[in-house]
């Protein structure tokens, strides 16, 4: 299995780099982290304390292997601001935000596969230009003036789910219900990208002469279409997937304000009031990484969708 | 059996089919030759009912008794792929690439017949047994990308045949192969038809392919067949006027006048090396080396013409870039008028050496006009003040008007555009210039005027000339020596007439039984 | 589909308009607090009804439009700036030059631009620059993916073969003849990172990341209209309509230019 190993490497070299960035803009910000954190009118020694508490006084290198080693172990430190372990924090919060992107994910799958199928089937005709100008206006929709309308109907008019806020999973049905108005806020633009570039994926193919073969075999239209345009055009949805993951998460960090639910995107903004570096540190190395480890995916995904890239 | 009766087709109102009538009776092989654009692709379509959309049609396809014509997309569907089959040009991208090839001959017999896979496996085994991929080595389960054109084209005859239908339609189905391969694959579809009783409608531009294999043949000129009998009486009598132009064009042999080639050497390529590294096979093997060009050594003298032939894949391709200075060699050397050809040598001596390349299309950026294209080898020697002259006198030459200069390269036709490209590699008055498949892709008619117009071209210039192609009957006409590459080396060397008449090597022999040609008797 | 480039133009020209016309005059100044007309729905007076602070909306969308529209342009500039050459450069040299800007554009991918927004204000403090350099950073991978995939083709060409015969280096080709081809795709790409800079831009304020008070912009608005949604749906319905408004003219225009410039799209066989 050569590829996957140098996936693997070049997973982990990623990864490493990553790291060094977050490590780098946080850590090296002009000026004095200790002193930054504490305000402009701390005293000088409190000032040193906190250096020596952080490990400031120590060489960068030192400071980045440290981080690191804590990482990989799974110490991410002591938040400033609560005193207690980053990743505990970073872990409750995950419990809300990857739940919220992966509903979204399948919302958007599901809502964009038959759209996009159906349009491109009828290429041209009514049915293709109205779902087309759907999908023009929900890319156009900011996700989270979306979601404040959604609130606005959903919630205050018509009282039928919440308007924020988060129960937490010890009950599993109302705070399923609290993430449905986020994920479909979240999903609606994504679907209309997916959608549209499912469609486009699939007049490329269709125009190509192995559907031309497949017609001269007496497949209809719609067999030809989902027995062999739909398998090759999904190579291109599939990066589109990929980064739409990372639009996703980002997108979470925004909607979980509107709704008030205590996910990572809540943590960071608190903890860059709070001037928590610590928290918001780690918490941007957690998203990052997510990103990079769905590529990876995806990657790999490739190479299950299409023979010629196994075992290159 | 089918028969196409007054057949016309109207696309965006205009009238690209007019009264085809064409019987395709069983057991028999009827070509269908003409230039492109004529409809043969077009009759085709109609045949098997996948005409574009928008497309009206009158007449008739019938098959039992039955109009195609009128019939339903789904009774239609039905019929494709069991009564009629087709296979296309391009076997690159015929097949699915994320399919197995047999996935892909199974899925005619599970669609018409109801198969379960095991059965329609094992009937797809027999069908590609019978196209010539046996075990082992052409398992089921392979994917198209691990097949050669040949093979693919014969996985797509497989498919088109699994069901044996009434009609194969064959469009155009060697055009993208090697000679060889093409003969091979020839004899296949003629072996299909004698054992399996079908009719074989073959599209093809090429008379002498039509001349080797057809019982008759149909020729069509702008939407209607013109003349249409048996191949050999056809081809003896021509009765259409169109169809003797289409012969001469095919026969057409330039005026040699072949001037004397001077003793000094133009191009000197001594024990030339090119090597391509490959993927390693496990992580700690070595490298695997391709040798493309495996101590090549030729001369080309002043004023000579030579023909490079060789199947693809032989490393012309690799040599000729070494010989424009577009790629370095690994080992051994290339002069040009006495001086190493590098890829930096500089501008002076690259002035020396120009080329025209195979397709007409993609040897000119379309956002440049012509003049401008066609000084751009000026970025040599200097923009000359009088550049423009330059530019009209060249585009004069090759029988382009001065008015051309401001336009844009789609406005014209491919063999304005090789014609074009002619002038671009003259401006500069180079020495050699390496003519890559030039004319591979031009209709007959128009080869034989670009053909004409090179050789009066080398008279006129005492030009030498690399002449790089597959296709020996191109060769014949116009170089005075056959170079013959095969593997990586010049297998073979001598006087066209020789090589040519008195094949020596295995594979120029193989190249000359390959090449298809219209019987010397019939066309006197 | 010319109906959607016209539309797309007009909607376009609108918003630019309304933008530059904020610079010479707005219907009420934007700085003049005025409590007692606060949360008024849309009338002759105010077409688009006035904030918490009285302000008339119709002035702060126009004003808005200047911050949304200038930041998402500027950072279209970086990705265009640094990402073409990269995309150039990469397709033309291939071997390790090609390897390092992809690997580095991998990188920059798995930022979206919410995190560098969030990781340069940690550093630096909140500012429009902020948002203009995260938005700007993420579209330099994206034009630098574009324009490589785009010229990568092109390379494989006679006429580029040409070009080397006649003695022009890579720098040169790709100036002369690459770059002149993928232009219309670039102005394409270019609309649709512009589209996307505006609704970028817009979630950055909303969340505090990007212009800061006193400067309006869209997305600052809805986040001050969230707690009186319910009282004044108007303070948050109109700057969102803006931001829809103009991310659909600039869609639609990408759109309209992409089918008049590229011929493929022309009928194919069904």
């Amino acid at each position: 299995m050569r590829p996957l190993i140098r996936r693997l490497i070049s997973l982990v070299v990623s990864l490493l780099v990553a790291s060094a960035v977050i490590f780098a803009v946080v850590d090296l910000v002009p000026g004095d982290p200790a002193s930054f954190m504490l305000g402009t009118g701390a005293q000088p020694d409190t000032v040193a304390a906190l250096r020596a508490q952080m490990g400031l006084d120590l060489p960068w290198p030192v400071r980045y292997a440290r981080w690191l080693g804590g990482v990989v172990t799974g110490d991410l430190g002591t938040s400033l601001a609560y005193k207690t372990p980053v990743a505990g924090m970073i872990a409750d919060r995950v419990q809300v935000s990857l739940p919220l992107a992966v509903l979204a994910l399948g919302l958007a799958i599901a809502v964009a596969f038959p759209a996009g199928m159906f349009a491109a089937s009828r290429r041209g005709r009514a049915g293709d230009v109205a779902v087309m100008g759907g999908t023009q206006l929900g890319i156009a929709l900011p996700n989270f003036w979306f979601a404040m309308l959604l609130v606005l109907v959903f919630a205050v008019r018509l009282r039928w789910l919440p308007a924020g806020g988060f129960p937490g999973w010890g009950h599993p049905l109302a705070a399923l219900k609290s993430l449905i108005l986020p994920a479909v806020a979240l999903a609606l633009p994504q679907a209309a990208i997916l959608a549209r570039v499912l469609r486009s994926a699939l007049i490329e193919t269709l125009g190509q002469d192995y559907i031309r073969s497949a017609r001269a075999k007496g497949l209809s239209r719609g067999q030809a279409l989902r027995r062999h345009a739909l398998r090759n055009a999904l190579i291109p949805v599939l990066t589109i997937l990929g980064m739409q993951f990372s639009f996703l998460l980002a997108g979470a960090i925004i909607i979980e304000n509107v709704f008030y639910l205590p996910g990572l995107g809540r943590l960071i903004f608190q903890a860059i009031s709070q001037r928590d570096l610590v928290v918001v540190q780690s918490a941007v190395l957690v998203l990052v990484a997510a990103v990079i480890v769905v590529t990876f995916l995806v990657d790999l995904a490739y190479a299950a969708v299409d023979p010629r890239l196994r075992g290159r | 059996m089918i028969g196409v009766h007054g057949l016309s087709v109207r696309l965006h109102g205009r009238e690209v089919l007019s009264g085809i009538d064409l019987p395709l009776p069983p057991g028999t092989i009827t070509g269908l030759v003409g230039e492109s654009g004529s409809g043969k692709s077009m009759t085709a379509l109609a045949v098997i009912g996948l005409l574009p959309d928008g497309a009206r049609t009158a007449g008739a396809v019938t098959l039992d008794g039955q109009n195609l014509l009128d019939l339903p997309e789904t009774t239609l569907n039905g019929l494709r792929g069991r009564r009629i089959g087709m296979i296309f040009q391009e076997p690159m991208t015929a097949l699915n690439p994320l399919m197995t090839i047999g996935d892909q001959v199974a899925e005619v017999l599970v669609r018409h017949q109801g198969m379960d896979r095991a059965q329609a496996a094992a009937r797809a085994r027999e069908r590609l047994d019978r196209v010539g991929l046996p075990l082992p080595r052409f398992p089921l389960g392979l994917y198209p990308h691990q097949l050669s054109g040949g093979q693919r084209q014969r996985v797509a005859i497989a498919m088109a045949i699994a069901l044996a239908p009434d009609l194969l339609i064959a469009d155009e189905p060697t055009t993208a192969l090697d000679v060889t391969t093409q003969a091979q694959i020839l004899d296949l579809l003629r072996g299909l038809v004698r054992d399996e009783g079908m009719a074989l409608l073959l599209i093809t531009h090429d008379l002498a392919v039509v001349a080797g294999i057809a019982d008759r043949v149909a020729v069509m000129q702008a939407g209607r067949i013109v003349e249409h009998g048996p191949t050999e009486a056809l081809f003896r009598t021509r009765a259409h006027p169109y169809t003797r132009a289409l012969f001469a064009a095919a026969a057409h042999s330039p005026n040699p006048a072949r001037t004397a080639p001077a003793g000094t050497a133009i191009l000197r390529v001594t024990d030339a090396v090119r090597e391509y590294t490959l993927p390693r096979p496990t992580p700690l093997a070595p490298h695997p080396v391709l040798r493309a060009v495996d101590g090549v050594s030729l001369t080309i003298a002043d004023g000579e013409s030579v023909g490079l032939v060789g199947e693809s894949g032989c490393g012309k391709s690799t040599l000729t870039r070494a010989i424009l200075g577009l790629d370095r060699l690994q080992g051994g050397r290339i002069e040009l008028d006495g001086e190493a050809v590098t890829d930096r040598m500089p501008a002076r001596l690259r002035a020396k050496v120009q080329v025209v390349f195979q397709d007409p299309y993609g040897s000119f950026d379309p956002r440049w006009r012509v003049d401008r294209l066609v000084a751009e080898p000026f970025h040599l020697t200097g923009r000359p003040r009088d550049w423009r002259d330059r530019v009209a006198e060249a585009l004069a030459q090759v029988g382009i008007p001065p008015d051309a200069m401001r336009r844009h390269i789609h406005e014209f036709s491919g063999g304005q555009r090789q014609r074009i490209a002619i002038a671009r590699a003259l401006i500069v008055r180079p020495r050699l210039v390496v003519l890559d498949e030039a004319v591979s892709a031009l209709d007959v008619q128009v080869r034989a005027q670009v053909l004409d117009l090179l050789a009066d071209l080398r008279r006129r210039h005492g030009l030498a000339w690399l002449f790089i192609s597959h296709d020996l009957s191109v060769v014949r006409a116009i170089s005075d020596r056959v170079l013959v590459m095969d593997q990586g080396r010049i297998v073979e060397d001598g006087t066209t007439e020789q090589v040519l008449s008195a094949p020596r090597h295995g594979v120029t022999r193989r190249l000359v039984a390959a090449t298809p040609v219209i019987p010397a008797g019939w066309i006197a | 589909m010319r109906a959607g480039l016209v539309l797309g133009a007009v909607l376009t020209s609108v918003a630019v308009a309304a933008a530059l016309l904020s610079f010479v005059w707005t219907p009420f100044d934007v700085t003049g607090v005025s409590i007692a007309d606060k949360l008024r729905p849309p009338s002759a007076a105010h077409p688009f009804g006035t904030d918490h602070f009285g302000r008339d909306m119709l002035s702060m969308v126009m004003v808005g439009a200047r911050t949304s529209l200038a930041v998402a342009l500027v950072a279209v500039g970086i990705g265009v700036g640094a990402g073409v050459p990269l995309g150039l450069l990469a397709a033309a040299r291939g071997g390790w030059a090609d390897e390092v800007v992809m690997r580095g554009n991998d990188l920059v991918f798995a930022f979206p631009s919410l995190v560098i927004a969030i990781l340069i204000t940690a550093a630096f403090g909140p500012s429009a620059v902020n948002a203009i350099l995260a938005i700007g950073i993420f579209n330099i991978p994206v034009f630098a993916r574009v324009t490589r995939a785009a010229a990568l083709p092109i390379w494989t060409l006679d006429y580029i073969r040409a070009a080397q015969v006649a003695g022009k280096g890579r720098a040169r080709i790709s100036v002369e003849h690459v770059l002149p081809n993928l232009a219309s795709l670039l102005i394409v790409q270019g609309t649709i990172q512009f589209s996307l800079g505006i609704l970028a831009e817009a979630g950055l304020s909303y969340v505090g990341l990007g212009a800061q008070p006193p400067t309006p912009s869209w997305g600052r608005m809805l986040a001050e209209a969230q707690t009186m949604v319910t009282l004044a749906p108007h303070v948050a319905i109109v700057p969102g309509i803006a931001i829809v408004l103009t991310v659909l003219g600039l869609n639609l225009l990408g759109d309209g230019f992409r089918d008049a410039l590229d011929p493929r799209l022309k009928a194919r066989l069904a």
